[in-house]
């Protein structure tokens, strides 16, 4: 970084996530694609594991796959999407009636637990959440899952990641963070938030407004740099 | 039909809708780099949101606040002006748009070259200007801003079963596509699956499909 930019405070753009949600899933992909040109405007990406159970049970809201025909164009529109940010996607015919039912709170306390002990796990690790979800149809639920994503990903402190699900701090850390979105106005994931000092927050729901956040910051939209995958 | 060298879009809207008046204004400025043709379609929301069992937005408290935001964002990069009109909830559940939705559909019918200005008239009363739109007199005063020729005969036609009956076919068309909210847009091309887009930020994927590259907002 130059001088001028240590001096200045830089912008951050907070995005909520959880494995729940395939729509996260893009949002969190595609805004790491521009996370350099990001960086280059002194815009600082933050990932925050947040539960999504808790924002929907917060704010009355309801998961879309409670409309039929939602959850028959989200078949159709992920297949779309996904293509078009080049990421791998099978539709998971157990999705409404397992993965939803079976919610996401472990999976967020290990997330949180890894972003805050092994941050640069954080990223393979939604991922393979993601592709257990999303290609290999396999569960995220259990601990037994919780460590055959970290052996995926290398992580040797599977053990210690899994015992610090239980503890206070970590499920306090995922209570806050969720707290946190929802007193923003988050009542759906994925959530964004722009932090420009000085200024009003600007928040954002949803993976398809990224070419709007991309420009709250300076940067042009030039697709979905499938190079950098 | 799509044929080989044309595809087309079906962009299904309902001037009720601020998301519906974004979407229309953002095609509209790629409408001559598209190598498609757009049909602009005007279909009953409401009806389709209580036939999907899906809930309008603000059924969700905390949507409303975000809306107020995300429209005033969204409409400023697109190089809109929008102003929260001061009732919005008896826009919505009250007033309605049936009135001028089915003169709309009689303009679409008759005179189809009205059909973009009168929409956008309408949407940018309710959603620019806080001006009323439920009214015959309001519709009155689109055709006159307008000089829509023969505005009472087509007023008249408005309100006949023919044109009810379209409006309820284009509504039904839209939902047994798939639509539960708008603006619902459609891509058909030739030799490929139909393609459905939800909502008023889907045209960097439209470009796609299309091949055109998606450069943000081209007003201004």
């Amino acid at each position: 970084m130059t001088a001028n930019k240590l001096l200045k405070i830089p912008t951050f753009i907070d995005l909520y996530f959880d494995v729940i949600s395939p729509y996260a899933w893009i949002g969190f992909e595609g805004i790491l694609r521009y996370k350099e040109k990001l960086e280059e405007k002194n815009v600082i990406l933050r990932l925050k594991p947040f539960f999504l159970g808790g924002i929907l049970n917060l704010s009355g809201n309801i998961s879309p796959v409670m409309v039929p025909a939602k959850a028959k164009y989200m078949e159709n529109d992920l297949k779309m999407v996904t293509k078009y940010w080049g990421l791998k996607f099978d539709m998971n015919p157990k999705f409404s009636t397992e993965t939803i039912i079976k919610q996401t709170l472990l999976p967020q306390r290990f997330l949180t637990a890894v972003e805050q002990h092994f941050p640069d796990y954080l990223i393979p690790a939604a991922r393979e959440f993601w592709k257990r979800i999303w290609e290999t149809h396999q569960t995220i639920h259990t601990e037994t899952d919780l460590k055959e994503v970290a052996k995926s990903i290398s992580l040797s402190d599977a053990e210690k990641c899994i015992e610090l699900t239980k503890s206070e701090a970590i499920k306090n850390l995922l209570k806050q963070r969720t707290a946190e979105a929802f007193k923003s106005g988050a009542f759906g994931a994925p959530w964004f938030i722009i932090r420009k000092n000085g200024k009003p927050n600007h928040c954002f729901w949803g993976s398809d407004r990224i070419h709007i956040i991309l420009n709250e910051c300076g940067v042009d939209f030039i697709g979905p740099l499938k190079s950098k995958i | 039909m799509a044929n080989n060298s044309h595809p087309i879009i079906n962009f299904y809207f309902d001037v009720i809708s601020q998301y519906s008046f974004i979407g229309f204004e953002s095609i509209l400025q790629y409408e001559k780099r598209l190598p498609a043709k757009i049909n602009f379609i005007p279909f009953f929301l409401g009806a389709t949101i209580v036939e999907t069992k899906n809930r309008p937005n603000i059924a969700c408290p905390a949507k409303l606040p975000y809306m107020k935001q995300d429209i005033q964002i969204a409409s400023r990069y697109w190089g809109l002006t929008m102003k929260w009109p001061n009732n919005f909830e008896e826009r919505i559940f009250k007033l309605g748009s049936i009135k001028p939705q089915r003169f709309l559909t009689a303009l679409k019918h008759e005179n189809p070259s009205f059909l973009v200005p009168a929409a956008r008239e309408f949407a940018s009363r309710s959603w620019s200007f806080d001006l009323p739109i439920h009214k015959e007199e309001n519709i009155r005063e689109v055709c006159s801003k307008l000089e829509i020729p023969d505005s009472e005969k087509l007023i008249e036609f408005s309100k006949s079963d023919e044109i009810k009956k379209e409006y309820q076919r284009a509504t039904e068309e839209a939902i047994e596509s798939g639509a539960f909210g708008a603006p619902w847009i459609i891509l058909k091309q030739h030799g490929k699956e139909d393609l459905k887009f939800w909502g008023s930020d889907r045209l960097p994927y439209i470009c796609n499909e299309l091949g055109v590259e998606f450069k943000g907002p081209l007003k201004g």
